[in-house]
């Protein structure tokens, strides 16, 4: 079943709304706005957003070193501090893309488009997770691991022996019948990967740990929740969204089997995983 | 007077095989508490006072009083420090 679960849920308010959260605690203001979407060719799409950085009330000590435009929001005045236009080209069949920031593109164009998708999507039961995702034999495998934690080599060794989701981003979403395992756009290093938007149901959650030999290993139930949440994307932004995450966290932990994972740099990944866990807790679904 | 306590209100937690996992959604921290400070943190929930705690972990787990009272104490004060309980006024 075909779903596009990212682009339908995005408005302008979420936007706006998350990038205000962004920078929660401190008076900087960032507000991003959706400017115009456009056709290329094909299912290629070119997506520009207009963003601005503002300070509401100047903080004591602050003065500007140019003159910059303002206006005032009731009783507040709002300075504008820069402002720039970003755009990306995104691939809609195949949901993946790239985006681009003129001057720095790892400062903010991506990671801006996975909070939108992030707090999007925690209104529906759905996590974003630092991860790489598989499909073997139909069973969703989420791999939660921060940045050199193994995710693309992960997927590098299973390329062309599973479906590879993603490297780098994945979304688990709660339904009624379990947890359901998607890849997103927003890809890691890796060359190639999956052309599938089909959700597949997530039968394991693995922590990755590079060693000199394959292992698994059961996590106890707060080490599980505690590898969860520290891998979800946005956790902690915001009090709410903390405790939403939490609460979605306990119900992932007690409901999907949760191992560490040993693995070595070798294609063997692949028939270990098929051997010692989807053969055993994919039965059911098969 | 003993300080009494209460869970920071703010927080969220659960209990799972013996062990409690604490959100500090404001700080951003996660915890998780076992044993004896599970329980002195349970009892400073139920807004006990310091010395009824300290006096209830001497007698659950046959400790001295002295040494309960100083642990007890010295473990309260991280848990206010790190905001998940929180210390009552009178």
């Amino acid at each position: 079943m075909a779903e596009n679960i990212l682009l339908p849920r995005m408005n302008i308010a979420d936007i706006s709304f998350l990038l205000a959260l962004q920078n929660e605690g401190q008076r900087e203001i960032v507000e991003g706005y959706l400017d115009h979407s456009e056709a290329l060719s094909g299912n290629i799409y070119k997506i520009a957003f207009f963003e601005h950085k503002k300070y509401f009330n100047r903080p004591p000590g602050y003065e500007p070193t140019y003159e910059s435009p303002y206006y005032y929001r009731g009783d507040v005045l709002v300075h504008y501090l820069w402002s720039q236009t970003f755009f990306g080209f995104i691939d809609l069949l195949v949901k993946r893309g790239r985006f681009f920031f003129s001057s720095n593109k790892e400062l903010f164009a991506e990671p801006f488009l996975r909070f939108c998708s992030a707090w999007a999507l925690f209104g529906d039961a759905g996590l974003m997770f630092h991860s790489a995702g598989l499909s073997l034999a139909g069973c969703g495998l989420l791999f939660p691991a921060r940045p050199e934690g193994g995710k693309s080599t992960i997927c590098s060794l299973a390329s062309g022996l599973a479906e590879v989701l993603c490297d780098e981003m994945n979304v688990a979403r709660r339904r009624a019948d379990g947890w359901y395992l998607w890849g997103t756009p927003f890809w890691g290093d890796a060359d190639s990967g999956s052309r599938i938007s089909q959700g597949f149901p997530l039968k394991a959650i693995l922590f990755p740990h590079k060693d000199e030999k394959f292992w698994l290993k059961r996590c106890d139930g707060s080490s599980a929740v505690i590898g969860i949440l520290a891998n979800i994307l946005m956790f902690g932004r915001s009090a709410q969204v903390g405790r939403e995450a939490f609460e979605l966290a306990w119900d992932m932990a007690l409901n999907v089997p949760t191992f560490d994972f040993g693995f070595v740099q070798s294609k063997d990944l692949v028939s270990y995983l098929r051997e010692n866990l989807v053969g055993k807790i994919c039965t059911e679904s098969q | 007077m003993s300080v009494k306590f209460a869970q920071n209100p703010n927080s969220a937690f659960r209990i799972i095989d013996g062990e409690a996992v604490i959100l500090v959604p404001e700080r951003q921290t996660l915890h998780r508490l076992a044993d004896v400070g599970l329980r002195v943190w349970e009892l400073a929930c139920e807004g006990k006072a310091e010395e009824q705690i300290s006096k209830r972990i001497a007698e659950e787990y046959e400790v001295e009083a002295d040494k309960a009272e100083r642990e007890a104490k010295e473990f309260l004060e991280l848990l206010v420090k790190n905001g998940i309980i929180i210390p009552q006024s009178e």
